[in-house]
């Protein structure tokens, strides 16, 4: 080869080696280009130190603590939607790009704040307190949590739906169009084929008031009933909802997450507080309890009020007295090993809580180590004379034999012949001192345990007082066979009610989500009867129901929100066959009419529970008691909440034939309103208007306020209002002619009308009735308005309400809401706010309820039982622990929500939940930390990352709810022909719901596995089987 | 790490929390690798933080409300709090153990002196910082530095860290953390005014203090109450689960791994 | 591993430090190792080592120009490299390293040019435009004295210790990580450079040269003695951790305790490390295995390269504050393979233009006596 030659092929792979090296160096090569442009390889900064840091939104003089506002922002108060606690906030805005820069908390809101500040302080003087002027800052925090902070990137998000959308493809196909507001609501209301599919039955012909649905029943009300209302919760918007559903629609039919969330709790909890029309329930005065129990909850891990139980929590521990222990299946933030000496985790089987209760109540009573004066105080004459707020009926008689045409019922003045039946002094009888029976009005002390037989008008009859029964319920089982079921030790059972009891009044049991068990309604209620008879009720240091809420949405003092000319009163039987009895239906008396027995009933008809969403859709659909011919669904997702729906739902609801219209009003396509034939963009968190209340154990009476801190970014009605939820029902109000909307539509006091055609219409007069009621509100500064960025809100408020409601609303916004100031938290060693109605040791009202599989009565006091079928079968009789070793069962994020996947700066910090498996089950079924497994239930299979500890209880394996998503931007939809392409890493993780199965006792066809008297969907201790998943990587 | 090293890791851990107490002259000139003169600041402060972790419910509302408010790239943390499960070496109870990181603003920090251009520096009032329009993005502090508090910010291109909000400290707010911090476990304030709330904190709890990796001899400013001295360094534990999973149980890695 | 702690939530890093540096770190080794090499045969003269200084001079020669490419490249502000002067920073090692670094080029090039004027000038008499380029190149046919050469040559080897104390102490220095917090590891550095330098002559030497057996002897020994001390500085830290108290050793022990990758990584270290000593024993030993030195020649270069990757990219992936390991995985773009691959493509092409250039093969200018 010549030289030339040569050194060509050189220079040839020499220029390789150059061209190798330019496409390896294009990195820094970009960035050189972008330093010599800029000045910099990445973003310009604004400042040298700061980078691109949030400028202050204000600052204070360190001298003078004289604040000066950035006027380039604006700090609004309203209310946060990244969980269901609602908590007020303190939202920074940037005023030239309208744009929000951040979330805290509002330091005026008890939910809020650690000790809320007086609502009259003026608004700068807050700003000054929770500066960093003489660390004040520090002692008044005002916080918003991780999913508060996060939950901004909602409004901005590029999966919000801005537009209204029609679907193009068959229901759940994700394909759609855009559509106009109009069109929407014309469609909707006419009705037509509106698919290609076939005739759709408009909302104008479903809305008949007067004809009966079903002819046969004429029980289950008007063909307006044909028409289901699903909502997720109230975020402060529900009243207007109602107002259209109840009372401007007549749909009887509504439903919201309760039901999937956490009824059996409550209700057990109401069976106690004697109200299941409401289920109130309570939380530990944190501040001054001295010892609490928390069973199946955990605060600081979540739990409502959130940031308030965590915050009260942290202090007990660091610088209180409050000792605590946590009974929970698995181990969660609440148990601090910093403050190891103040707080103790006691592992627990899934679903066998009211074991552990009953036991704890059987060692109370049999010990005697009960609040024994308070109990047997028997009315509320004997209550005032001993200076208690309310009483138990402990002492009351209960007529026993089931023969006698009131059993079950109270023995009353009346059944002695010494009262009218019926009349206000026919008070339950109880035995006095002297051993006679007495009124409980009038006697002083009742005696706790009695057994005897009375006479009565209908004859001799055994009777027994409260607390006999509740003894006899609770001495079924010793303490050892109730360690048995719940798989803690008999020892740790009896120091723990030692413990418990050592504190007298002054200690708290504390319970909620984790009730959702195939027993939880009385495991709910026998735990919150450890309270009762602990006699902490109503006790500084004891159990709170809390200051509740100013009601700006009934008949205030300024305008009626309750009634309005030809409002129409909901009729007949709910869907969920709930709150009416099953022997009152025509289906009961034509099958006693017929010979037959009327048990068990076609599916279960529950008494006692409110209308429950777990058995409205299945039953709607499928035609028990009867059909639905539309739905309309606000935010509402029961097929990612509800254990085992989706399975069972999902190819009936994308049948045309099985409901005609499904509409949705979201902003975000979840994985119900996929399937929906329209879907209404709805305004976000901030955008809302609304007033949301209270939670228990919050001591004060408030209200939060919300308005749109920020201008909706969807779409517009032709009005130029912001389609949304409220724009929606308003419009379609009117367009169907319903009363209560439109025109003359809300009465002031002064009788005069007021239109209700904007969402101001409606949201500022409830204001006005808030900002008025009791000592009006004052009108709030010129500064004030300024430091709370409700200047743009100023001009709306003065066009709506009257001259003299305007300064008081504006005050309201101003502050965020109305809150009681903290002296009405405590009335010396009681609460400011007392539960005034006695306490049921055993519940009337349930203990008359009849089973409607058995026929029989429903047990009125706590009691033991297994997680149960419908039937009343044992789940282990189906699901044997040989074939199904472990129970699953679900706990609440510390950071994740159900509907927070879509907030990156959450998954950011968790992007997956692991499943705990105990060590010993891990060993047991070959199990290594961060195996994959897969995890089989009867109704459905998921693949899993476990975590192995000792994190959890022996047997149970558990899931951390929020994961496991396949839409909320998870999936793609194609909308107008282009694809929005989905985020897979929504989809990451595992949903418990998804291991939910059918009840195998049902006959009804289809249903996922209740709690019997609650209707709760059960997901704590779903029957479970695991393998390890060979390599899948 | 077997026990006895651990215990005295522990003691020099709050030996060193101790010793902030005790204030430490300037250096003037600086050696290879030495601490150079602080500058900038208020010379009157010495701002540091106390983490009182019976207080931390682990809500992470300081890491995002941190990340919002300086706008950190995804995946990329000035303030994260780490959660463990732990099991309690004498009773064996299993509880939670919550550990808020940031960076210490030590006194003597090791980033300081490894920059080549001296765009990170330590202000009077002892806040590290580090000036992105001189800085070069050799990541050397963030080598440097033994917390994992530094790393290389994908949008700006250069090195960032918790400044413990010195833009707002310098108006007189709170830090985004502090603000947030649903229970009041951080505590913020200026170590030279003994009436500060950290000042009589650092007084009260004077023996139980510890601060993170005292072997490192950098003298760490954020100090931790309730403490377990099991993880004052790195710790000993089992791993947290690092993969994600779709729902057919593919790995599908982490979404904000950036480069 | 206490499985009494298990972390549940913790943040993961990546890395700080790109492939770049490796690529730097490898080519400023391979550059100061070869530039002593060339030592003897052309600074002092001794001819048997003059064809090992021929090829020990381009290997010098091209890694010195390629590696701060590469460094520039691990900045993520490159172009603000002129911040290095314009704040001198003394106390800072990497400061200091900005300011030998470019002397040391400058005298490289320097050294190298006197080494090959004689023939540049020469070849600058032929015909065609690398004559002419040539003529350029040596700035005209006058007499550069030998001083000149001795005196560049003592320079560059002179700034070459500070480069060699410098990335040493740079990365040894780092307290943060153990793993190099060390003096050993300077001078496991130069030592793997060495044989890395030594390996890469020998390759060189088979590519682009008649195989000459003296270079091969010679850069064998150097390769073996180099491994030999290697071992002896791995025994020394080792037993520094034994006898008293190294956190590097520490580190170290545990990272193998506690992961199989680091496990599979030291074991497969010591092997190819006892494969290579003894190749080179046989190689010496055996005549006529001298002409397959090429074998180990690329062995020598794998353990040069290989080390800086375990040390500097792998020891990134050891979490600081956490339990466990990051996982990396080299990606494929510029920072990644493309990257490493790209470098390589530079050198390459840096060899190959001084190869079409200059008539390095030539006889180097020898001393008066």
């Amino acid at each position: 080869m010549d030289k030339n030659r040569r050194n060509f092929l050189k220079g040839a792979a020499a220029a390789g080696g150059v061209a190798t090296f330019a496409a390896g160096y294009y990195g820094p090569l970009e960035k050189m280009g972008k330093g010599l442009v800029n000045g910099t390889s990445g973003k310009a900064t604004a400042d040298r130190l700061h980078g691109n840091s949030l400028a202050p939104e204000y600052s204070v003089d360190p001298k003078t603590g004289e604040v000066t506002l950035n006027p380039e922002q604006r700090t609004a108060f309203t209310v946060c939607y990244g969980c269901t606690t609602k908590c007020g906030v303190r939202v920074r805005i940037d005023n030239n790009e309208d744009k929000v820069l951040r979330a805290s908390g509002n330091p005026f809101h008890p939910l809020s704040s650690d000790e809320h500040l007086d609502e009259r302080t003026p608004v700068l003087e807050a700003f000054k307190r929770m500066s960093g002027f003489q660390d004040q800052g520090q002692l008044n925090r005002s916080t918003a949590c991780a999913r508060g902070n996060a939950a901004m990137s909602q409004l901005t998000s590029d999966q919000r739906v801005l537009n209204c959308l029609k679907r193009t493809g068959p229901r759940g196909s994700n394909q759609w169009e855009t559509i106009p507001f109009e069109q929407l609501l014309d469609e909707i209301v006419a009705g037509g084929d509106l698919f290609g599919e076939g005739e759709v039955e408009g909302l104008r012909s479903i809305r008949d008031v007067k004809t009966p649905l079903d002819p046969d029943n004429p029980e289950y009300g008007p063909k307006s009933n044909q028409l289901l209302m699903m909502e997720a919760t109230d975020y402060g918007r529900s009243a207007l909802l109602k107002r259209f559903a109840f009372n401007a629609f007549g749909t009887r039919n509504y439903g919201h997450h309760g039901a999937y969330c956490g009824l059996a709790f409550r209700m057990g909890s109401g069976a106690l507080m004697n109200d299941l029309a409401k289920n109130a329930h309570v939380k530990p005065d944190y501040a001054n309890v001295k010892f609490a129990l928390f069973i199946g909850t955990a605060p600081s891990q979540a739990g409502n009020p959130f940031k308030r139980q965590g915050r009260l929590l942290s202090q007990a521990r660091s610088t209180g007295e409050m000792e605590y222990v946590l009974v929970d299946p698995a181990l969660t933030a609440a148990a601090s090993h910093s403050a190891s000496d103040r707080n103790r985790w006691i592992s627990i089987l899934p679903g066998t809580d009211t074991a552990l209760a009953m036991a704890l109540i059987r060692w109370m009573l049999a010990n005697e180590a009960y609040a024994k004066d308070y109990l047997a105080l028997p009315g509320n004459a004997a209550a005032r004379n001993a200076g208690e707020p309310g009483h138990t009926n402990a002492t009351h008689l209960v007529i026993e034999d089931s023969s006698h045409p009131r059993a079950g019922y109270f023995l009353r003045l009346s059944d002695i012949g010494l009262a009218e039946s019926g009349a206000e002094e026919d008070y339950p009888v109880v035995v006095n001192s002297a051993g006679e029976l007495d009124s409980s009005e009038v006697a002083d002390k009742g005696q706790l345990f009695v057994e005897r037989t009375v006479e009565t008008g209908s004859g001799p009859v055994t009777v027994r007082s409260s607390l006999f029964k509740l003894r006899q319920e609770a001495m079924q089982y010793s303490i050892e066979e109730y360690a048995e079921f719940c798989g803690i030790e008999a020892d740790v059972i009896r120091n723990l009610a030692r413990r418990f009891t050592s504190f007298g009044r002054m200690a708290a049991a504390d319970t909620h989500g984790g009730m959702m068990s195939g027993a939880g309604f009385y495991a709910s209620y026998s735990i919150n009867m450890i309270n009762l008879l602990a006699g902490s009720f109503n006790q500084k240091g004891g159990v709170a129901k809390g200051g509740g809420s100013f009601n700006g949405v009934g008949a205030g003092p300024r305008y009626n929100l309750a009634d309005f000319p030809g409002k129409v009163g909901p009729k007949g039987v709910f869907l969920s066959r709930s709150r009416f009895p099953y022997e009152k239906t025509s289906e009961y008396k034509r099958r006693v009419a017929a010979g037959e027995s009327p048990y068990p009933a076609t599916a279960p008809w529950r008494s006692l529970a409110p209308p429950i969403l777990t058995e409205h859709l299945l039953s709607g659909l499928e035609g028990y008691p009867y059909r639905i011919k539309a739905m309309i669904g606000v935010m509402a997702n029961p097929m990612y909440g509800q254990a085992g729906l989706t399975s069972l739902l999902e190819e009936r609801i994308k049948d045309p034939k099985n409901i005609g219209l499904f509409v949705a009003v979201d902003g975000f396509i979840n994985e119900t309103n996929r399937f929906a034939d329209y879907i209404v963009p709805d305004s976000v968190m901030y955008e809302v208007w609304g007033f949301t209340g209270a939670w228990s154990g919050t001591l004060t009476k408030m209200t939060t306020a919300c308005w749109p801190v920020v201008e909706p970014r969807q779409a517009k009605t032709a009005a130029g209002e912001p389609v949304s939820m409220d724009s929606f029902f308003i419009e379609l109000a009117q367009r169907l002619d319903l009363p209560g909307f439109g025109d003359n539509a809300i009465e002031g006091a002064d009788g005069q009308m007021h239109p209700l055609k904007r969402a101001e219409d409606f949201y500022l007069r409830a204001a006005a009735n808030i900002a008025m009621s009791g000592q009006p509100l004052p009108t709030p500064a010129q500064e004030d308005i300024n430091a709370s960025g409700i200047e743009p809100l100023l001009e709306r408020i003065e066009t709506t309400v009257a001259e003299d409601e305007a300064g008081p609303v504006a005050h309201l916004y101003s502050r965020g809401g109305r809150f009681e100031t903290m002296e009405s938290a405590y009335d010396g060693e009681k609460l400011g706010h007392a539960w005034a109605r006695p306490l049921c040791v055993y519940n009337e009202q349930v203990g008359t309820s009849i089973d409607s599989y058995s026929g029989k009565r429903l047990v009125g006091t706590p009691t033991h039982y297994e997680p149960r079928f419908w039937d009343g079968s044992l789940l282990r009789d189906h699901y044997p622990e040989e074939e199904w070793p472990l129970l699953a069962f679900s706990f609440k994020s510390n950071l994740m929500n159900s509907y927070a996947i879509g907030l990156e700066r959450l998954r950011m910090i968790k992007p997956y939940n692991p499943v705990l498996l105990h060590r010993n089950d891990a060993e047991k079924f070959g199990v290594r930390h961060g195996d994959t497994i897969s995890i089989e239930s009867p109704g459905g299979k998921v693949l899993a990352l476990a975590l192995v500890g000792e994190n959890v209880h022996e047997g149970a394996l558990g899931i951390e709810h929020g994961y496991g998503h396949r839409e909320l931007g998870a999936a793609s939809h194609v909308i107008d022909g282009e694809e929005r392409a989905g985020n897979p890493y929504l989809a990451a993780g595992v949903n418990i719901n998804d291991l939910g199965f059918s009840d195998p006792t049902r006959k009804d066809g289809t249903a996922t596995w209740l709690e019997n008297v609650s209707g709760a969907s059960v997901r704590q201790g779903l029957p479970v089987r695991v393998r390890v998943v060979a390599d899948m990587v | 790490m077997d026990k006895i090293r651990r215990a005295l890791l522990g003691q020099i851990a709050k030996l060193t929390a101790g010793a902030a107490l005790v204030p430490l002259s300037s250096v003037a000139s600086a050696a290879i690798n030495d601490q150079p003169p602080r500058r900038e600041g208020d010379p009157e402060k010495r701002y540091a933080m106390l983490i009182d972790l019976r207080a931390c419910i682990g809500c992470q509302a300081c890491t995002v409300s941190c990340h919002i408010e300086n706008e950190a790239p995804l995946g990329n943390f000035r303030t994260i709090v780490s959660q463990y499960e732990v099991e309690h070496e004498e009773t064996g109870d299993s509880a939670t153990f919550m550990l808020p990181r940031l960076c210490n603003h030590c006194e003597n920090p090791p980033c300081v002196p490894v920059c080549p251009v001296q765009a990170t520096f330590q202000r009077q009032d002892g806040i590290v910082v580090v000036d992105n329009e001189v800085c070069v993005g050799c990541a050397y502090c963030v080598q440097a530095c033994p917390y994992d508090a530094r790393f290389i910010n994908e949008h700006t291109q250069t090195a960032d860290k918790c400044t413990f909000c010195a833009h707002r400290l310098d108006v007189g707010l709170l830090p985004a953390c502090v603000e947030s911090c649903v229970g009041g476990a951080r505590i913020i304030g200026d170590l030279h005014d003994p009436d500060s709330q950290i000042s009589r904190m650092m007084k009260e709890h004077y023996s139980e203090l510890m601060v993170l990796k005292p072997e490192m001899g950098t003298a760490p400013h954020v100090f931790y109450l309730g403490m377990d001295e099991r993880f004052v360094s790195r710790p000993d534990a089992k791993p947290a689960i690092w993969d994600v999973r779709d729902q057919q149980g593919e790995e599908i890695g982490y979404e904000f791994s950036g480069h | 591993m206490n499985s009494a702690v298990i972390e549940v939530l913790a943040p993961r890093y990546g890395i700080a430090w790109y492939p770049w540096a490796v690529q730097y770190f490898f080519m400023i080794a391979v550059s100061y190792s070869a530039l002593l090499l060339t030592v003897p045969g052309l600074l002092l003269g001794k001819k048997n080592y003059q064809p090992l200084a021929k090829v020990a001079l381009l290997v010098t020669v091209s890694c010195t120009l390629v590696g701060p490419v590469a460094l520039l490249a691990d900045l993520h502000q490159p172009l603000r490299f002129w911040h290095f002067y314009a704040n001198l920073t003394p106390w800072s090692w990497m400061s200091i390293g900005s300011l030998l670094l470019p002397v040391y080029l400058l005298l490289v090039v320097a050294y190298a040019w006197l080494a090959w004027r004689p023939a540049m000038q020469e070849q600058a008499q032929g015909e065609g435009w690398i004559a002419k380029l040539s003529g350029w190149i040596s700035l005209g046919q006058w007499h550069a004295p030998r001083w000149m050469l001795v005196v560049s040559g003592l320079g560059a080897l002179l700034f070459s210790l500070g480069i060699m104390i410098y990335t040493g102490a740079e990365v040894a220095i780092v307290k943060a990580r153990p793993l190099w917090d060390t003096l050993w590891l300077p001078v496991m550095f130069a030592l793997t450079g060495l044989v890395a330098a030594a390996g890469l002559v020998i390759l060189i030497n088979r590519l682009m040269t008649g195989n000459d057996e003296d270079v091969n002897e010679q850069s064998l020994k150097v390769v073996f003695v180099s491994m030999v001390l290697s071992a002896l500085v791995a025994a020394l830290w080792i037993s520094e951790g034994i006898t008293g108290f190294s956190p590097s050793v520490e580190q170290a022990l545990v990272s193998l305790q506690g992961n199989p990758e680091w496990r599979a990584v030291a074991i497969y270290g010591l092997l190819v490390g006892i494969a290579l000593t003894l190749s080179t024993i046989v190689m010496l030993r055996r005549p006529g295995w001298l002409g397959r030195s090429w074998i180990a020649g690329l062995l020598a270069v794998h353990i040069g390269w290989t080390f800086r990757w375990m040390v500097l990219m792998e020891v990134q992936t050891v979490a600081k504050n956490t339990a466990g390991y990051y996982h990396y995985a080299i990606e494929a773009g510029s920072s990644g393979l493309l990257g490493i691959i790209g470098t390589f493509g530079l050198w390459l092409a840096a060899l190959l233009i001084i190869d079409i250039l200059v008539p390095w093969k030539k006889g180097l200018p020898t001393s008066p006596h």
